[in-house]
């Protein structure tokens, strides 16, 4: 722009600027793509997938009382064969043990339950206790259950 | 009671200057009002309200040095602050899992908590949407601003925070600015308010004593604006208009004053 202009651009308060049009259809495309699932307790499978989405984890296992109640896959639950008794020797309340074994795996107790999140990244304590919350508030039931088998399986 | 995070995701976009007016707007209005700078690396709520350096900063009660009720100020139109510590050495070892409890200690004594949250979405900012009930994303009209925005939407979702609402600051009217309508369907959140890029806000800061420009000049069009976006947060709905520049839009600005005499 020479001198002319941006005088020009300065005295008549003229707009010359444009808007990026690439970029908004970029952002628009990105905007559709973040899709959180919603979290529901219909189907268990799908409430597995859906929250392993939303918090984009790899995968998680649920104890109780040294009890294997919930595993996303076998191969998680080999990870958590291998550092339960760690997490058990080292644990602290309100705690957060981490491990890194290539990815991260952080275990903690919240009410009663003991959960192991694998993910990409170090999650932070917030994003665990909302991943904590979302599986108890609607896998629960389905945990408790499952407990109760293995407890009268014990009792026997 | 009502915890509200702002938040962003880039730095620069004036949450903290939006945080401090919205703060004075709401007290003005009768409303007991709590400001919380949970940028704890960054802390600027102080200064933009014009405060002397705090003692006691919310950075000693996450380090487990001092009471939450030690770290509450007097600040401007009976406002109460919660500073954090400009100091570069009360960044280490704080502990931000107590951030959520040290806010649902004070928050039954006020009508609005408002959280000034750091840029970026690291634990510190995740801390302060854990601690809220609600969230507000603050946005300049460029696609900086709404690409961070984005990102800032789905943390505060994934930590189950909520999300409820828009602010766009500084806008300017240029053509090249990312039109509001498309900023709410990124967003998808309803929109509070358009605060207009206005000199007003940025003079504030040139002043022996710097003050908000609500309280330096409430008929900026920024503080106007601002005004309605509380109004919105009430439940009150206020038109905003927004006035063109330069040489023909004063012209104009004659001919329609003419005819409105």
């Amino acid at each position: 722009m020479n001198l002319f202009s941006k005088i020009a651009v300065k005295i008549l308060g003229l707009d010359n600027t444009d808007l990026p049009v690439e970029q908004i259809n970029y952002l628009k495309d990105i905007s559709k793509g973040y899709n959180i699932p919603d979290i529901t307790k219909t189907n268990f499978s799908e409430f597995v997938e859906n929250l392993m989405g939303k918090h984009i984890i790899d995968g998680f296992v649920v104890f109780k009382e040294n009890s294997l109640l919930y595993s996303s896959s076998s191969e998680i639950l080999e990870i958590a064969n291998k550092l339960y008794d760690m997490f058990s020797a080292f644990k602290k309340e309100n705690k957060i043990l981490y491990f890194n074994i290539g990815s991260w795996v952080s275990m903690f107790e919240k009410e009663d339950f003991v959960y192991m999140i694998k993910s990409e990244a170090r999650l932070s304590e917030f994003e665990l206790t909302a991943i904590a919350k979302d599986i108890s508030c609607h896998g629960k039931n389905v945990f408790l259950e499952e407990y109760k088998k293995i407890m009268s399986f014990v009792k026997v | 009671m009502r915890i509200i995070a702002f938040a962003s995701g880039k730095g620069g976009v004036g949450k903290t200057t939006i945080v401090a007016n919205l703060g004075i707007a709401l007290a003005k209005q009768g409303k007991k009002v709590l400001m919380v700078d949970t940028d704890l690396a960054m802390a600027n709520l102080s200064l933009v309200l014009g405060m002397e350096t705090s003692p006691i900063t919310l950075n000693d009660v996450l380090k487990g040095d001092a009471g939450v009720w030690d770290i509450i100020y007097d600040g401007p139109e009976k406002v109460n602050i919660m500073p954090a510590s400009l100091g570069l050495q009360d960044t280490q070892r704080l502990d931000l899992s107590r951030l959520p409890n040290i806010i649902k200690q004070v928050a039954p004594k006020y009508d609005f908590v408002l959280l000034d949250c750091p840029a970026g979405i690291g634990e510190d900012t995740l801390a302060a949407m854990a601690s809220s009930t609600e969230v507000f994303l603050v946005v300049n009209p460029h696609s900086l601003s709404i690409a961070d925005a984005l990102k800032t939407k789905m943390a505060a979702l994934r930590i189950n925070a909520k999300p409820v609402g828009l602010i766009i600051n500084m806008y300017a009217g240029l053509k090249g600015e990312i039109p509001e309508k498309d900023i709410i369907s990124m967003l998808e959140l309803p929109l509070y308010g358009i605060v207009p890029y206005d000199e007003e806000v940025r003079k504030t800061f040139y002043y022996k004593k710097i003050q908000p420009v609500i309280i330096r000049n409430s008929n900026a069009e920024a503080s106007r604006s601002i005004v309605g976006v509380a109004g919105k947060i009430l439940g009150i709905e206020v038109s905003m208009h927004k006035e063109s520049k330069g040489f023909f839009a004063w012209i104009r600005s004659l001919f329609s004053k003419k005819s409105e005499e």
